[in-house]
C-alpha cells in the first residue's frame, strides 16, 4: 500500500464524515426550520459547523461533542414535537457521522494500511446495514403505540438502569482486559 | 471518553427521558444507538493471540547511520476485523524510512509484516514491544495489548579522525611505539651524545663532540619510541554541563573522547577509560580494536549524574592508571577539580586537561543585561586563574571554544610543533 493509497482511503472516510455531518445537520436544520422554530434551527446550525470544524482542524473532543450536540437537538426536536421521521433521520446520519469521523481518525493515526480499500468499503457496508436496520425498527417503531401503567414503566426504567449498568461493565472489562 | 460509554449514557437517557415524558418517540430515537452497540457487540475481538518476532540490521551502529528494523506479526487466533499495530520505538531514535505502525484485517495464520529504517543519537536502545489493538469494525470495543518484542541497538558516539596526538608520560612501556621515551636508544629524534662503545655504528659518531674531547670517540644518541599508558577521564558529572547550541556540551565531549581514544589506540598504546560522575565507571586498559570497541560501547551508554555532597573530583581512584602515566581530563572544569589535579601532578602523571568552554553558552543562556555581562566576565578571570594555576603546576591545559571543531583544536595544540604546547 502506497502512501497515495493511504491518503486517498483516508480522504474518502474523511469526505464521507464530512458529508455525513453536513446532512445530519441540513435533516435537523430542516425540522426544526419547517416548524418556525428558529433558535432551534441557528443551535442546530451552530452545532454541526463547530462539529465540521472541529474535525478538520483536529480538535479531539469535537466528534464526541458534536455527536452529543446534534442527538440532543434530535431529542429535543421530538420533545418540540417536531416531526419525529425527520428526527430520526437526522439521528442515524449523526451516527453515520460520528461512527466516519472516527473511522477517519483511526485511518490518520496509522502510517500504513493494509488493503485501504478493502477495509473502507467493509466499514461502509457494515455500517450502512446496522443503519438501514435502524431506520426500518425506527419507522416501524413510529407506527406502533403501546400503552405502558406506571408500574410496567418502573419496571422498563429500573430494567434498562441495571442492563445498561450490566452492559458498561462488561464492555468495561471487555476493553480493560 | 471510551465511545462505548458515550454511546450507553446516550441510549440509557434517551430511554429513561423517554419513560419518564411518556414520549414513545424518544425511546424509537434510541433504536438506532441500540442496534449500534448491539452490532458492535456481535463482532468484538477476543484477545489477540499474536506472535511478533523482530530484527535489526545490526545490534551497534554510529551515530545517525540507518538501521533496518523488521517485525512479522503472525495471527495464532481467529480472525481479527481491524488489527492496529504500533511498534514502541524507544525516545532518541528516530524513524527514517517506512512505517512504524499499520492498520489491517489479520486472517488466521496471516502475517503482517513492518519495516521501517531508524537513525538516532548516541546511547543504548532496548525495545520494550508492540502495542496491539484488535477492534471490532466499528471500532467500538477494543482489545489492547502489549506483545514483547524484545531487541537491543547500542548507537555508538561519532569518531572524529585525528591524525597525531603527541603525549610524553614519565614513563613507557617496554613495547616499541610512537611515545618519546625519555631514554636513549634507537629512535628518530637526537637525544644526546654517548661515548662510543664497539659495535655502534661509525654513522653516528658526532664529530663536533668527538674533537671537542680530542680523546674520546662520542656518538649521537636518539630517543626511544614506545608505547604509552593513557588513562582518559571523561567529566560526566550534571553540574558540569551545560546546554550548548550544537547540544548538550557533555555530547561534544563524548565526541572528543571518542576521538582521543580512536587515536591513542591507533598509535599502540594502552588506553583505559574513567567516566567520573555520581559513579565511577571504568573500562579497564587494553591495546587494539577490540579496546577501541569497549570504549566506544562504555561511551555509548555515558550519562550525566550528580552527587551532591562530592564537588569536585574527590572520588577519582587515580590508583586505577599506571604510576607516571599519561592522563588526559575532558572537563570544562571546576573551581573544586585543582585539588585532585595537584595530587595527580605529585604523583608524577603527566596530565592534559581538555576544557571545553562553558561560560559562552551559560551568559547566553541566561540572557542580555549587564549584571550577566559581569558574571560571564568574573568567570572568565576565575577560569583563566584556574588555568594559569594548572598551568604553573605543569598541567597541560587546552582551551576548548566549542565553536572550533575538534579536530582543529587537537591539530592545533596537541601536535608537537604546532601548538603553545608545554612538555615537561
Amino acid at each position: 500500500m502506497t502512501p497515495v493509497e493511504r491518503q486517498t482511503g483516508n480522504r474518502i472516510a474523511q469526505s464521507a464524515g464530512g458529508i455525513a455531518i453536513a446532512l445530519a445537520t441540513l435533516a435537523l436544520w430542516l425540522a426544526y426550520s419547517a416548524a418556525g422554530r428558529w433558535a432551534g434551527a441557528i443551535i442546530v446550525a451552530a452545532l454541526g459547523l463547530w462539529w465540521w470544524v472541529g474535525d478538520r482542524r483536529g480538535w479531539s473532543q469535537a466528534n464526541h461533542t458534536g455527536f452529543v450536540g446534534l442527538v440532543c437537538a434530535a431529542a429535543v426536536g421530538l420533545w418540540l414535537a417536531l416531526p419525529p421521521l425527520g428526527m430520526l433521520v437526522g439521528m442515524l446520519l449523526t451516527l453515520a457521522a460520528w461512527d466516519l469521523q472516527h473511522f477517519s481518525m483511526r485511518l490518520r493515526t496509522v502510517q500504513r494500511v493494509d488493503a485501504a480499500k478493502r477495509l473502507i468499503r467493509s466499514h461502509l457496508q457494515y455500517l450502512l446495514l446496522v443503519l438501514l436496520c435502524g431506520a426500518v425498527t425506527g419507522v416501524v417503531a413510529l407506527g406502533i403505540t403501546v400503552h405502558l401503567t406506571f408500574g410496567w414503566r418502573l419496571l422498563t426504567g429500573v430494567t434498562a438502569l441495571f442492563g445498561m449498568a450490566y452492559a458498561i461493565m462488561v464492555m468495561r472489562r471487555t476493553n480493560e482486559s | 471518553m471510551p465511545r462505548f460509554l458515550l454511546l450507553g449514557m446516550l441510549i440509557f437517557a434517551l430511554i429513561w427521558i423517554g419513560l419518564l415524558a411518556l414520549n414513545g418517540a424518544l425511546l424509537v430515537l434510541a433504536l438506532p444507538l441500540v442496534l449500534y452497540l448491539g452490532a458492535a457487540l456481535l463482532d468484538r475481538p477476543g484477545l489477540p493471540q499474536l506472535r511478533v518476532t523482530r530484527s535489526l540490521s545490526t545490534d551497534r551502529v554510529a551515530q545517525h547511520q540507518p538501521v533496518v528494523v523488521k517485525l512479522a506479526i503472525v495471527n495464532e487466533g481467529p480472525q481479527v476485523e481491524h488489527l492496529v499495530v504500533y511498534d514502541l520505538v524507544p525516545e532518541g531514535l528516530e524513524a527514517d524510512e517506512g512505517a512504524t505502525s499499520v492498520l489491517t484485517t489479520l486472517a488466521p495464520g496471516a502475517t503482517v509484516e513492518l519495516e521501517y529504517i531508524l537513525k538516532g543519537i548516541r546511547g543504548v536502545y532496548h525495545f520494550g514491544g508492540v502495542e496491539v489493538i484488535a477492534s471490532d469494525r466499528l471500532g467500538l470495543f477494543e482489545r489492547r495489548v502489549v506483545l514483547p518484542a524484545a531487541g537491543h541497538l547500542m548507537v555508538l558516539p561519532e569518531v572524529i579522525r585525528l591524525r597525531q596526538v603527541d603525549i610524553r608520560p614519565r614513563q613507557t612501556r617496554v613495547y616499541s611505539g610512537l611515545v618519546p621515551a625519555r631514554q636513549g636508544g634507537p629512535g628518530v629524534e637526537f637525544f644526546g651524545v654517548r661515548p662510543y662503545q664497539p659495535g655502534d655504528s661509525l654513522r653516528r659518531v658526532n664529530s663536533r663532540a668527538t674533537a671537542r674531547s680530542g680523546e674520546t670517540l662520542f656518538v649521537n644518541e636518539f630517543e626511544q619510541e614506545r608505547v604509552a599508558d593513557v588513562g582518559l577521564i571523561l567529566d560526566a558529572r550534571q553540574r558540569s554541563n551545560v546546554l550548548a547550541s550544537g547540544g548538550p556540551l557533555f555530547e561534544q565531549a563524548v565526541e572528543a573522547t571518542a576521538a582521543l581514544a580512536d587515536v591513542f589506540l591507533k598509535r599502540g598504546n594502552r588506553v583505559g577509560l574513567v567516566m567520573y560522575s555520581a559513579i565511577v565507571d571504568w573500562t579497564f586498559p587494553g591495546y587494539g580494536k577490540l579496546q577501541r570497541e569497549r570504549i566506544l560501547r562504555a561511551l555509548a551508554r555515558a550519562k550525566t549524574y550528580d552527587r551532591r555532597d562530592v564537588k569536585g573530583l574527590d572520588l577519582l581512584p587515580a590508583h586505577l592508571f599506571p604510576a607516571r602515566s599519561q592522563i588526559v581530563l575532558i572537563s570544562p572544569l571546576q573551581a573544586e577539580d585543582l585539588e585532585m589535579l595537584m595530587r595527580l601532578r605529585a604523583r608524577e602523571y603527566q596530565v592534559l586537561v581538555i576544557s571545553p568552554d562553558p561560560i559562552p553558552f551559560e551568559v547566553e543562556s541566561l540572557g542580555p543585561g549587564h549584571d550577566v555581562d559581569h558574571a560571564g566576565q568574573l568567570a572568565r578571570i576565575e577560569r583563566r586563574l584556574l588555568f594559569h594555576k594548572l598551568r604553573q603546576m605543569g598541567v597541560v591545559v587546552v582551551e576548548w571554544q566549542l565553536g572550533t571543531p575538534f579536530y582543529q583544536i587537537a591539530h592545533e595544540a596537541l601536535v608537537r610543533g604546532h601548538g603553545p604546547r608545554v612538555w615537561r
